[in-house]
């Protein structure tokens, strides 16, 4: 019985010998072109530049109006009606611990601090609040109005930033800078319970490091 | 046989593709980048300006150099404070130039200058900026340090010439 003789095709062995050389070099290829990208970290002097003023080097005396801007919306905290509650409260002799408001989509609690000197602020804020930032008119008209309600040359706006919103944050510090107002940020990482917290006169730890906002 | 060759011409398919779309992506961040500049630098001032990302910091020494140091190195820096150590590897070599500035500002204060650190975050840098803070808290030293947000397709032009 003749035992039938196995021929190997020499031209397969070519096609997958090319092909996979083919493949390794269309990698590399992607490898530069991703790697070229990644390397791209400054740009050339002649490319166009936004100008970015900086930032404030020094701590504003005047009083502060704190903002906020999370969930590609704008959102002015309930602040002055919270004192003013706390104040008609007072008045009645009635002692004011703490009280709470819902406010444009802002949860505010305010409690006065152990050292009787101060209120403690906590705001949450809600999607559904605040004012969206994609109508820049409208953002620009309602920034026209609190610039109007808290005049730059006597308050200062602190605005509390979520990485969403630090494209608009600049437009806006822009905006108010332009005219004439002072402009500080504090940018938050992460969603936590209380979005922003505060005390009026109590030891800001923060203010020791950030000597320029 | 034919089986191969058929699966190997898709692979090919595949990776020309891949490049495609790899070229076609760079193009479309390359249309989309735009160049940030500080401007407005109060008089005296000479900014350091340091990038923070989420994979670390991005700053140039003293030279120009540029450098970057990772987020996880700086872990190990705050245990070695802790022992009364001197930071060494990337970490201490980002010390080193902070400590720099800080001295610097002693010879400066002559010619009524500083020097002031700028950190532009991105916008899921904040840890990092928060870690250098720290640094500075840390050591007590006598440094300004500002923040500014960047994108991450923004390019920070840097000015070579403002030492």
């Amino acid at each position: 019985m003749m035992r039938q003789k196995t021929e190997i095709d020499l031209g397969a062995l070519v096609d997958i010998i090319s092909n996979v050389a083919g493949m390794m070099i269309l990698m590399a290829c992607i490898a530069v072109v991703v790697r070229s990208k990644t390397m791209d970290s400054e740009a050339p002097a002649t490319a166009p530049r936004k100008p970015i003023s900086y930032p404030m080097s020094y701590i504003s005396e005047k009083r502060s109006l704190t903002l906020c801007m999370k969930y590609d919306r704008l959102y002015e905290l309930p602040e002055k009606e919270a004192l003013t509650e706390i104040s008609e409260r007072a008045a009645k002799g009635t002692p004011v611990q703490w009280i709470q408001l819902h406010r444009n989509g802002v949860e505010a609690i305010v409690e006065t601090t152990p050292t009787l000197t101060g209120f403690r602020f906590s705001y949450i804020l809600y999607p559904e609040g605040g004012l969206s930032l994609a109508d820049k008119g409208e953002v620009a008209d309602a920034m026209r109005g609190i610039m109007r309600r808290y005049p730059p040359d006597q308050f200062f706006y602190d605005i509390h930033t979520w990485p969403d919103c630090f494209s608009a944050f600049r437009d806006l510090r822009q905006f108010i800078q332009e005219r004439g107002g002072e402009v500080g940020w504090n940018p938050h990482a992460d969603d936590r319970e209380v979005d922003v917290s505060y005390s009026v006169r109590e030891y800001n730890e923060d203010m020791s490091t950030i000597k320029a906002q | 046989m034919p089986f191969l060759s058929i699966m190997l011409g898709l692979m090919s398919v595949m990776a020309l593709v891949t490049l495609h779309t790899a070229i076609q992506e760079r193009q479309r961040l390359a249309e989309k980048q735009v160049g940030v500049e500080l401007t407005g630098v109060p008089v005296g001032f000479v900014p350091h300006e340091m990038r923070c990302k989420a994979a670390g910091v991005e700053w140039r020494d003293l030279k120009g150099v540029g450098q970057f140091t990772p987020y996880g190195a700086l872990q190990p820096l705050f245990i070695e404070l802790l022992r009364g150590e001197q930071p060494g590897g990337e970490a201490g070599r980002l010390i080193d130039y902070l400590k720099a500035c800080v001295l610097a500002n002693r010879q400066l204060s002559f010619d009524n200058k500083q020097n002031t650190v700028i950190l532009w975050i991105e916008p899921d840098g904040l840890a990092t900026s928060r870690v250098i803070s720290h640094i500075v808290n840390s050591y007590g030293w006598p440094l300004r340090v500002g923040m500014l947000p960047v994108g991450t397709n923004e390019l920070i032009h840097y000015d070579a010439t403002k030492d």
